[in-house]
């Protein structure tokens, strides 16, 4: 039943995505409304998901759910849905349209991923139990996906830059924000990214401190966080003091981006001893 | 209901202008139309068309006054200008009014002044009392499907005029052109309308470089009187706190340089800049489009935008055809019920006379005993039979109607019109 569900979630969500970005190419209407509607339906789906596979919820469920390989992505696809919807209602509303196409592809590529582990035995080993654990966990989460944003406004801007150089119909450039919104919305994205993921650090190294009383364990996903701790501070430095060109930083956020995820989600699946792993 | 016109495709502006009418002359022509028969008239003119849009009972004799009344126009014979107006009626009208306002039909496919004009033409008609029920729902219809037209397909998005193109680009680049500033270098007569467009836009603040102060100083009258005006050997200094530059002077050799281009990189801390170049020979060297952050536009590259523009409007008609097919066939839908209406009516009124007459007679005779409260209940009682009785012989000669006019015209046509005469004589005395 779970599975049946999940699958059809996943073809959902990969109908939503090429959807919506068919509608952004071509500016129909018709597109834009079915991809609002696809988008309404996956959703349902991703939480339909959800229920089948943990109802009844108990207290600890959270962190249950997030000690499975599956779990995980799931629950970062959650959370950038809940970020979508977020967004939908901020500032950047009359923008999200341009934004969602992405995103929406990197929720399927994140249930994607899920799929081998459905049944996976393999967990985290949870050696903490502590309140503030769950905070670690959602700061950090949060801090990437606001990281994804900026790597969606890094490709956006690229490509709004092309089109204008290009010269060619305006078709396409009618669609995206103009470049100083977008370079608006990285610097925004940029900072939370960083605000949340030092907090999700922060308490982190609390979380350690108290239990060990050392503030990391250098296990390899410890330090792959600290590198994209480190790579977000730096692109944060770089567009608030202008230091290169907006083009050059967004390509080198893009890339950032790209190295990171990959090696996030490699560790994640590949690593199987040290804390923080999934064994 | 007909059309009666010509426009860019049938006649030429020196035989168009012989049917323009001054706007204080345009009522006395409804007036004058509406009087001689013409139960409802609106008069459409603009720079590429004149329109006559009317409806009433009798449309070959309305044609008739119509056509005498452009001879009156023109002092032209009817014979001199038949060859270059056309006539459409009924369903072809509203297909060709739609297409009209959807501006279809205009010279620049989906300009925007066309629904301005038709506006302002029926909201003199309306004002003259001249139009009714069908040019009123006509001219709604036309309104609304022009708003769908321009909404649901890309015909009116992309700009084809090259002052436009630039604007548009700008904004693309910036957020807010209100905090922006432009500088305008010479005073050719294409970089003063862009200036213009700008301004329309709220532009932050504008500098005017030029040879001639005196001609500076007369673009910033025209245009932007707190514009700041500098000699053109000062660009290179007016040039660094600015964010558009629009240029258009004459000048054998690049007003703004590399090396100018390099200085105000450096000092524009990576901000975006826009220049428009759309002098001949250029003003702006060609090698500061490979600048990081810098756009480059010259007359070429506007113009190429223009085309691939032009292109994708052309690609939408297709589609805004058949919006306006779809809305066309509901309109004329119900403009042919329309047909019946007055037959029903007539049954109404027959049945209705029948009935206030019987209860009359009862009421002095039989139901004299009756209190008035009583009797109005036997009055809606009557009604209610009445209305119930004649429901569905009603509906099924409307549906009667539709489904044998709905798809042809002539014979079919006449084939309803005599089997509603039938219907009403049925009823009558």
């Amino acid at each position: 039943m779970f599975e049946a569900v999940y699958g059809i979630t996943i073809v959902l969500f990969a109908c939503t995505s090429t959807v919506s970005i068919l509608a952004l190419h071509s500016d129909r209407s018709v597109l834009g409304e079915r991809a609002q509607a696809l988008f309404f339906i996956s959703t349902a789906g991703f939480i339909v998901s959800g229920v089948v596979r943990y109802y009844p919820f108990s207290a600890g469920d959270f962190m249950h759910v997030l000690a499975s390989i599956w779990g995980y992505f799931f629950l970062l696809a959650a959370f950038l849905l809940v970020l979508l919807v977020y967004l939908r209602f901020s500032r950047w509303r009359q923008y999200w349209k341009s934004i969602a196409p992405i995103s929406l592809l990197f929720v399927t590529v994140l249930l994607v991923v899920s799929v081998p582990f459905i049944n996976s035995t393999r967990h985290m080993q949870i050696d903490l139990v502590h309140g503030l654990l769950p905070v670690h966990v959602v700061l950090a989460i949060v801090g990437e996906l606001f990281f994804f944003f900026s790597f969606v406004g890094g490709v956006l801007s690229v490509v709004m830059e092309r089109q204008l150089r290009k010269k060619s119909s305006m078709i396409f450039i009618y669609r995206l924000p103009n470049l100083e919104t977008i370079e608006k919305f990285n610097m925004w994205a940029t900072c939370r990214s960083l605000v949340f993921l030092t907090a999700g650090l922060g308490v982190g190294v609390v979380l350690l401190w108290g239990s060990f009383n050392v503030v990391s364990l250098f296990s390899l996903k410890e330090i792959i966080i600290y590198v994209s701790w480190a790579l977000i501070l730096a692109l944060y430095v770089l567009r608030s003091r202008n230091l290169l060109t907006a083009y050059r930083i967004n390509y080198l956020t893009i890339l950032s981006f790209i190295i990171v995820m990959s090696l996030y989600v490699y560790s994640n699946i590949a690593i199987q001893s040290g804390f923080h792993s999934f064994k | 209901m007909a059309i009666v016109g010509m426009s860019h495709k049938t006649a030429p502006v020196e035989m168009r202008e012989c049917f323009s009418l001054h706007d204080d002359e345009v009522p006395r022509f409804l007036e004058r139309t509406q009087s001689r028969g013409v139960s409802e008239v609106v008069y459409v003119a603009t720079c590429n068309r004149v329109e006559i849009y009317f409806a009433t009972a009798d449309i070959p004799k309305g044609m008739q006054i119509i056509l005498e009344e452009l001879e009156n126009i023109s002092s032209l014979k009817h014979c001199e200008f038949d060859s270059m107006t056309y006539r459409k009626y009924s369903r072809d009208a509203v297909l060709h009014m739609l297409t009209v306002a959807s501006s279809l039909d205009s010279m620049v496919v989906g300009e925007n002044e066309i629904i301005g004009q038709m506006k302002k033409a029926y909201g003199r008609a309306v004002q003259k009392q001249t139009t009714g029920v069908v040019l009123n729902r006509l001219f709604h219809q036309a309104f609304k499907t022009a708003k769908r037209v321009r909404t649901e397909t890309g015909i009116s998005k992309n700009p084809l005029s090259i002052a436009y193109i630039a604007t548009e680009l700008a904004k693309k680049i910036f957020e807010n052109l209100g905090e922006r500033r432009a500088l305008l270098i010479g005073a050719g007569e294409m970089g003063e309308l862009i200036l213009k467009y700008l301004t329309k836009y709220n532009i932050g603040g504008v500098t005017i470089a030029n040879r001639s102060i005196h001609n500076a100083e007369r673009i910033a009258a025209d245009i932007n009187r707190s514009a700041r005006i500098v000699p053109l050997d000062d660009v290179a200094d007016a040039a660094m706190d600015v964010d558009i530059i629009i240029s258009s002077a004459s000048s054998p050799s690049y007003i703004v340089t590399e090396a100018i281009a390099k200085e105000l990189q450096k000092r524009r801390d990576h901000q975006p800049l826009f220049l428009i170049d759309i002098a001949v020979p250029r003003n702006i060297d060609p090698r500061i489009a490979d600048f990081h952050d810098i756009f480059l536009y010259n007359i070429d590259d506007l113009k190429m935008i223009a085309d691939d523009n032009l292109k994708n409007r052309l690609n939408e008609v297709e589609i805004a055809e058949k919006l306006i097919e779809s809305d066309a066939e509901e309109f004329y839908r119900w403009y042919e019920g329309l047909e019946v209406v007055p037959a029903i009516q007539r049954i109404r009124e027959t049945f209705d006379g029948i009935r206030k007459k019987e209860l009359k007679k009862y009421r002095h005779r039989k139901l004299k005993h009756l209190s008035d409260e009583d009797f109005k209940y036997i009055e809606d009682l009557t009604a209610q039979i009445m209305t119930k009785t004649l429901h569905n012989p009603i509906m099924h000669l409307k549906q009667y109607q539709s489904e044998k006019k709905g798809h042809s015209r002539g014979a079919a046509a006449d084939s309803v019109r005599e089997k509603t005469k039938l219907i009403v004589e049925l009823f009558e005395k």
